[in-house]
């Protein structure tokens, strides 16, 4: 959360956001870590990065999430099951983790709204990352359903 | 008749669910992966109510959504519009556009089979 002339509680936007997408759409909970938790045993997953592209009048940014594959593997099951019993594929993989983002960045703006910050969403971009990158200081660490998420929103506001 | 819902999402896992969610009634889910498609499917299978994303590639569902209004055969399908963005102009614009119901991603499965049960007849399947 830097270059702020005003600034928006994107902690809490973020947790907000996060909790409603997860607890909506996959019926999980989700709690946070400490920072340095996101480092941490991540060398040995496969990390997917959603980033969500946000503009608006007086602020432009993204959104960016980093997900295990795991984590996204299993919640394509959870919600695909009984019609889908392929196995996962990466499509089905990207593709969740790329409508997570787009999920997540549409509760931002939200949210953003109501403080008087109105905004439009980009389409989403996925990409495979080596590991979670290290914890930058508007990155929030969270454990959900076994695994560990990062979340980073990263915008530039101007004043009301 | 078995009703025929086409559902425009580029996302294939929420296409997935929506198999899921109306797999237990009798009906027809068909499946288009952008505006355009949407388009040509509707066109070629007349369907009774679209669940209709707003954001997508190639053919946005706004737009979609228009060229069904300008078509006099398709002008009255109900149309239920999915969509990660909640804010108040985007719903005055689709309900210009006489969209019947508007629900927020990620929305709750059972608010999305009521919203559906209200403009299409939803029968369970029978036990097989």
């Amino acid at each position: 959360m830097s270059d702020f002339e005003v600034r928006p509680d994107l902690d809490r936007v973020g947790e907000d956001a996060l909790r409603e997408v997860l607890g909506t759409f996959l019926g999980w909970s989700v709690a946070e870590l400490p920072p340095s938790a996101g480092v941490a045993g991540a060398e040995a997953e496969v990390w997917l990065q959603a980033t969500v592209p946000l503009t608006g009048p007086r602020l432009s940014g993204c959104l960016q999430i980093q997900l295990p594959r795991a984590f996204v593997a299993e919640a394509v099951r959870r919600l695909a099951l009984p019609t889908h019993r392929a196995p996962v594929g990466d499509t089905e993989v990207e593709d969740l983790a790329g409508e997570l983002g787009n999920m997540l960045a549409g509760q931002v703006t939200a949210r953003l709204r109501i403080q008087g910050y109105s905004c439009e969403l980009g389409l989403p971009q996925v990409a495979a990352v080596p590991d979670a990158q290290p914890s930058g200081h508007s990155r929030t660490v969270w454990s959900c359903h076994g695994h560990r998420l990062t979340l980073e929103i990263r915008l530039r506001c101007l004043p009301p | 008749m078995t009703p025929t819902i086409l559902s425009v999402d580029d996302s294939k896992t929420i296409r997935m669910v929506l198999a899921r969610l109306f797999r237990p009634f009798v009906c027809e889910l068909i499946e288009a992966a952008n505006g355009e498609e949407g388009l040509a499917v509707a066109a070629q299978k007349r369907p009774d109510l679209i669940i209709l994303d707003y954001n997508m590639p190639v053919m946005d569902g706004l737009t979609m959504l228009r060229r069904l209004r300008e078509d006099a055969a398709l002008k009255r399908t109900p149309v239920i519009m999915l969509t990660a963005e909640s804010g108040c102009e985007n719903i005055a614009t689709v309900a210009r556009l006489g969209v019947r119901d508007y629900l927020t991603k990620p929305f709750r499965e059972d608010q999305l089979l009521a919203k559906a049960g209200r403009l299409i007849p939803l029968v369970p399947r029978p036990d097989p």
